[in-house]
């Protein structure tokens, strides 16, 4: 459960990775031609809703959808395309029903649908004679998407108004009694969830307007889009994991400049502990906007520095500015403790796993036979290639035959692999494990005498079975 | 056939000032004939930074690439030989370079193979390390 958890993190970081520079569009758009931009135009500010509403989740969902397994070869990735089609429907309904949610919707959609074409549509084409299958399968396909579609726009969106309606009558409460700063303890995990805009277009903006039409301006639009907490934490990364450098500048620029948080969701959520972090952050921020009486005129959308600048009353300029450096500062602090505490750790776990390694690897697949080796390294198409090669041609040598070579990318190992190889410095510097099957080191793949050991240990345990 | 996509597309030079020309150097072929894109050479010298090089495949020989997908237009493989040789990181020494382009896993399993062989084949290699012309390098590669 924990390692299926890891990998669907690590998919939504890679998705949310590659739209990076569709989340940045967004946020310059609405940041520049939003309602209380510095040119206000509803038709451009429109397009950037669109994409962010609409066109964001049916990407997040087909790239979902379809990557749950990682396939390279052709014939594999012809079947799996259509897990993706099937979490672009069942996106569309909630996208309908309930348009904030659409993201959310995508990140919870998507590897359903995956798992769904894999496990059970997938199996049961199998069985039909091959004849039949490509005409079943595309109306499989489309039934099963109406289906999901017509559920997730009259059960999940409802579901999901009904819980944030509960809620609603919770923050009620809290305001009502100067709590406000207690709520960041439940925003900032929920954000995480990809439940951002639920939370702030279903909660703090209907209760923030109705503030402004009491007071004339509210607090509530500055807890959700405060871009301090996730600035801080993304800082704490950038100086903690010198490797993704690069990468975590450019998500603080979408996150703080652009407004769009998602980006710092996948990390967080491969690093729970980081939640606390920005917990901490958010409700510092948010202490010190109500202990200076800071406000906004209106809803702080996108979550972005600059917009937050723009809405807030000029008297409580400083205030915000300073709530976010503070939200930020201790988001950063706690970042920092938390990475190099949970370092530590780590370390010391992976210490012992890498010394009775072959041991912990499950029993079954230790003593199954192998049929499926890969080689592994970055592209998949170089040196593991030619790794496989030399492997094809030790086995001959050793007369072991029935098995199957191939070479992979890092990311794109398909799940029944029996036994994975790779070269040292590949594993230490990227950090790629496999799950659910050994994983060799080699100093270089085109080593022969590295293999031999393999291929014995092969043969043992293949015994009669070849 | 690994002729084939080499032929044409091999350079000998004395020396090389550091790896990364030697990579720049050895892909220019592939790079006039049209199989990649310049952000592809970028890749590669991206990849060896990020991943190691792991693509020193034996001493003295690197087969550097990156993913099909960093700027690859269609298969190729070119061929840098150089008479002096070019330290890469970790203090791999390198003499032949040899500029992979790869449009998918495929296509090319059997120029790799051929390769391989070619790789593992001592004598063949001291000949290559050691040769002059391009003649040479086609006649070993035969």
């Amino acid at each position: 459960m924990r390692k299926a958890l890891h990998k669907i993190f690590k998919l939504y970081s890679h998705v949310i990775i590659n739209f990076n520079g569709i989340f940045i569009f967004v946020g310059v758009l609405a940041v520049v031609f939003g309602d209380y931009g510095w040119f206000p135009n509803k038709d451009i500010y429109a397009i950037s809703q669109f994409v962010y509403q609409c066109v964001i989740p049916i990407l997040i969902a087909y790239a979902l959808g379809n990557c749950m397994q990682g396939a390279r070869d052709g014939k594999e990735s012809e079947r799996l395309r259509f897990g993706g089609a099937i979490a672009v429907m069942a996106t569309a309904g909630m996208v309908m029903a309930e348009r904030g949610s659409g993201i959310f919707g995508a990140m919870f959609l998507g590897p359903c649908c995956s798992l769904l074409w894999e496990r059970l549509i997938l199996p049961l084409l199998e069985r039909v004679k091959s004849g039949m299958e490509m005409l079943l399968r595309n109306v499989v396909v489309a039934l099963t998407g109406a289906v999901l579609a017509v559920f997730s726009f009259y059960i999940l969106a409802p579901a999901l108004s009904a819980i944030v309606g509960v809620v609603f009558i919770g923050t009620d409460y809290l305001i009502n009694h100067n709590l406000v700063f207690l709520l960041n303890i439940l925003i900032e995990p929920a954000k995480v969830f990809f439940l951002n805009n639920v939370i702030n277009h279903g909660i703090m903006v209907p209760l923030g307007l109705q503030q402004v039409n009491e007071h004339g301006s509210s607090i509530l639009f500055l807890l959700e889009s405060n871009p301090g907490p996730g600035l801080g934490v993304l800082l704490a990364l950038y100086l903690m994991k010198v490797k993704k450098r690069k990468q975590y500048a450019s998500s603080m620029f979408t996150q703080f400049v652009g407004g769009v948080h998602e980006v710092y969701f996948p990390e967080v959520l491969s690093n729970p502990w980081l939640i606390a972090a920005l917990m901490g952050g958010g409700v510092t921020g948010t202490l010190c906007f109500s202990l200076m009486r800071a406000a906004a005129l209106a809803p702080v959308s996108p979550g972005s520095i600059l917009t937050m600048m723009m809405v807030t009353e000029r008297d409580s300029f400083f205030a915000v500015l300073l709530g976010v450096v503070l939200s930020a500062g201790v988001s950063l602090i706690l970042g920092l403790l938390i990475l190099r505490w949970r370092e530590d750790g780590n370390a010391e776990r992976e210490g012992v796993a890498v010394i009775d390694h072959p041991k912990q690897e499950s029993i079954e697949k230790q003593s199954s036979p192998v049929r499926k080796v890969g080689i592994i390294c970055d592209g998949g198409v170089g040196s593991s290639a030619m790794g496989a090669a030399l492997f094809r041609r030790k086995l001959k040598e050793m007369n072991v035959i029935g098995i199957e070579v191939n070479a992979y990318a890092g990311d794109q190992v398909p799940s029944e692999l029996d036994m994975g190889i790779c070269q040292k410095d590949f594993r230490k510097m990227t950090g790629f494990e496999l799950e659910g099957a050994p994983l060799y080191e080699v100093e270089s793949l085109m080593n022969q005498a590295e293999y031999e050991p393999m291929i014995e240990e092969i043969k043992k345990r293949n015994g009669e079975n070849i | 056939m690994i002729i084939e996509t080499v032929k044409n597309r091999i350079r000998i030079k004395d020396k090389v000032s550091s790896w990364e020309e030697a990579i720049r150097e050895a892909a220019q072929p592939l790079l006039e004939d049209g199989c990649i894109h310049e952000s592809y050479i970028d890749a590669m010298i991206e990849n060896v930074i990020q991943n190691g090089p792991y693509m020193v495949l034996i001493p003295g020989f690197a087969l550097p690439h990156a993913r099909p997908e960093m700027g690859v237009e269609k298969t190729g493989i070119s061929c840098l030989k150089l008479n002096e040789s070019v330290l890469f990181p970790e203090n791999m020494e390198v003499k032949v370079v040899m500029a992979l382009a790869a449009g998918d896993a495929n296509t090319h399993i059997d120029a790799l193979t051929e390769l391989t062989d070619l790789l593992m084949d001592d004598d063949r290699m001291e000949e290559f390390f050691n040769s002059q012309t391009e003649s040479e390098i086609l006649g070993i590669l035969k």
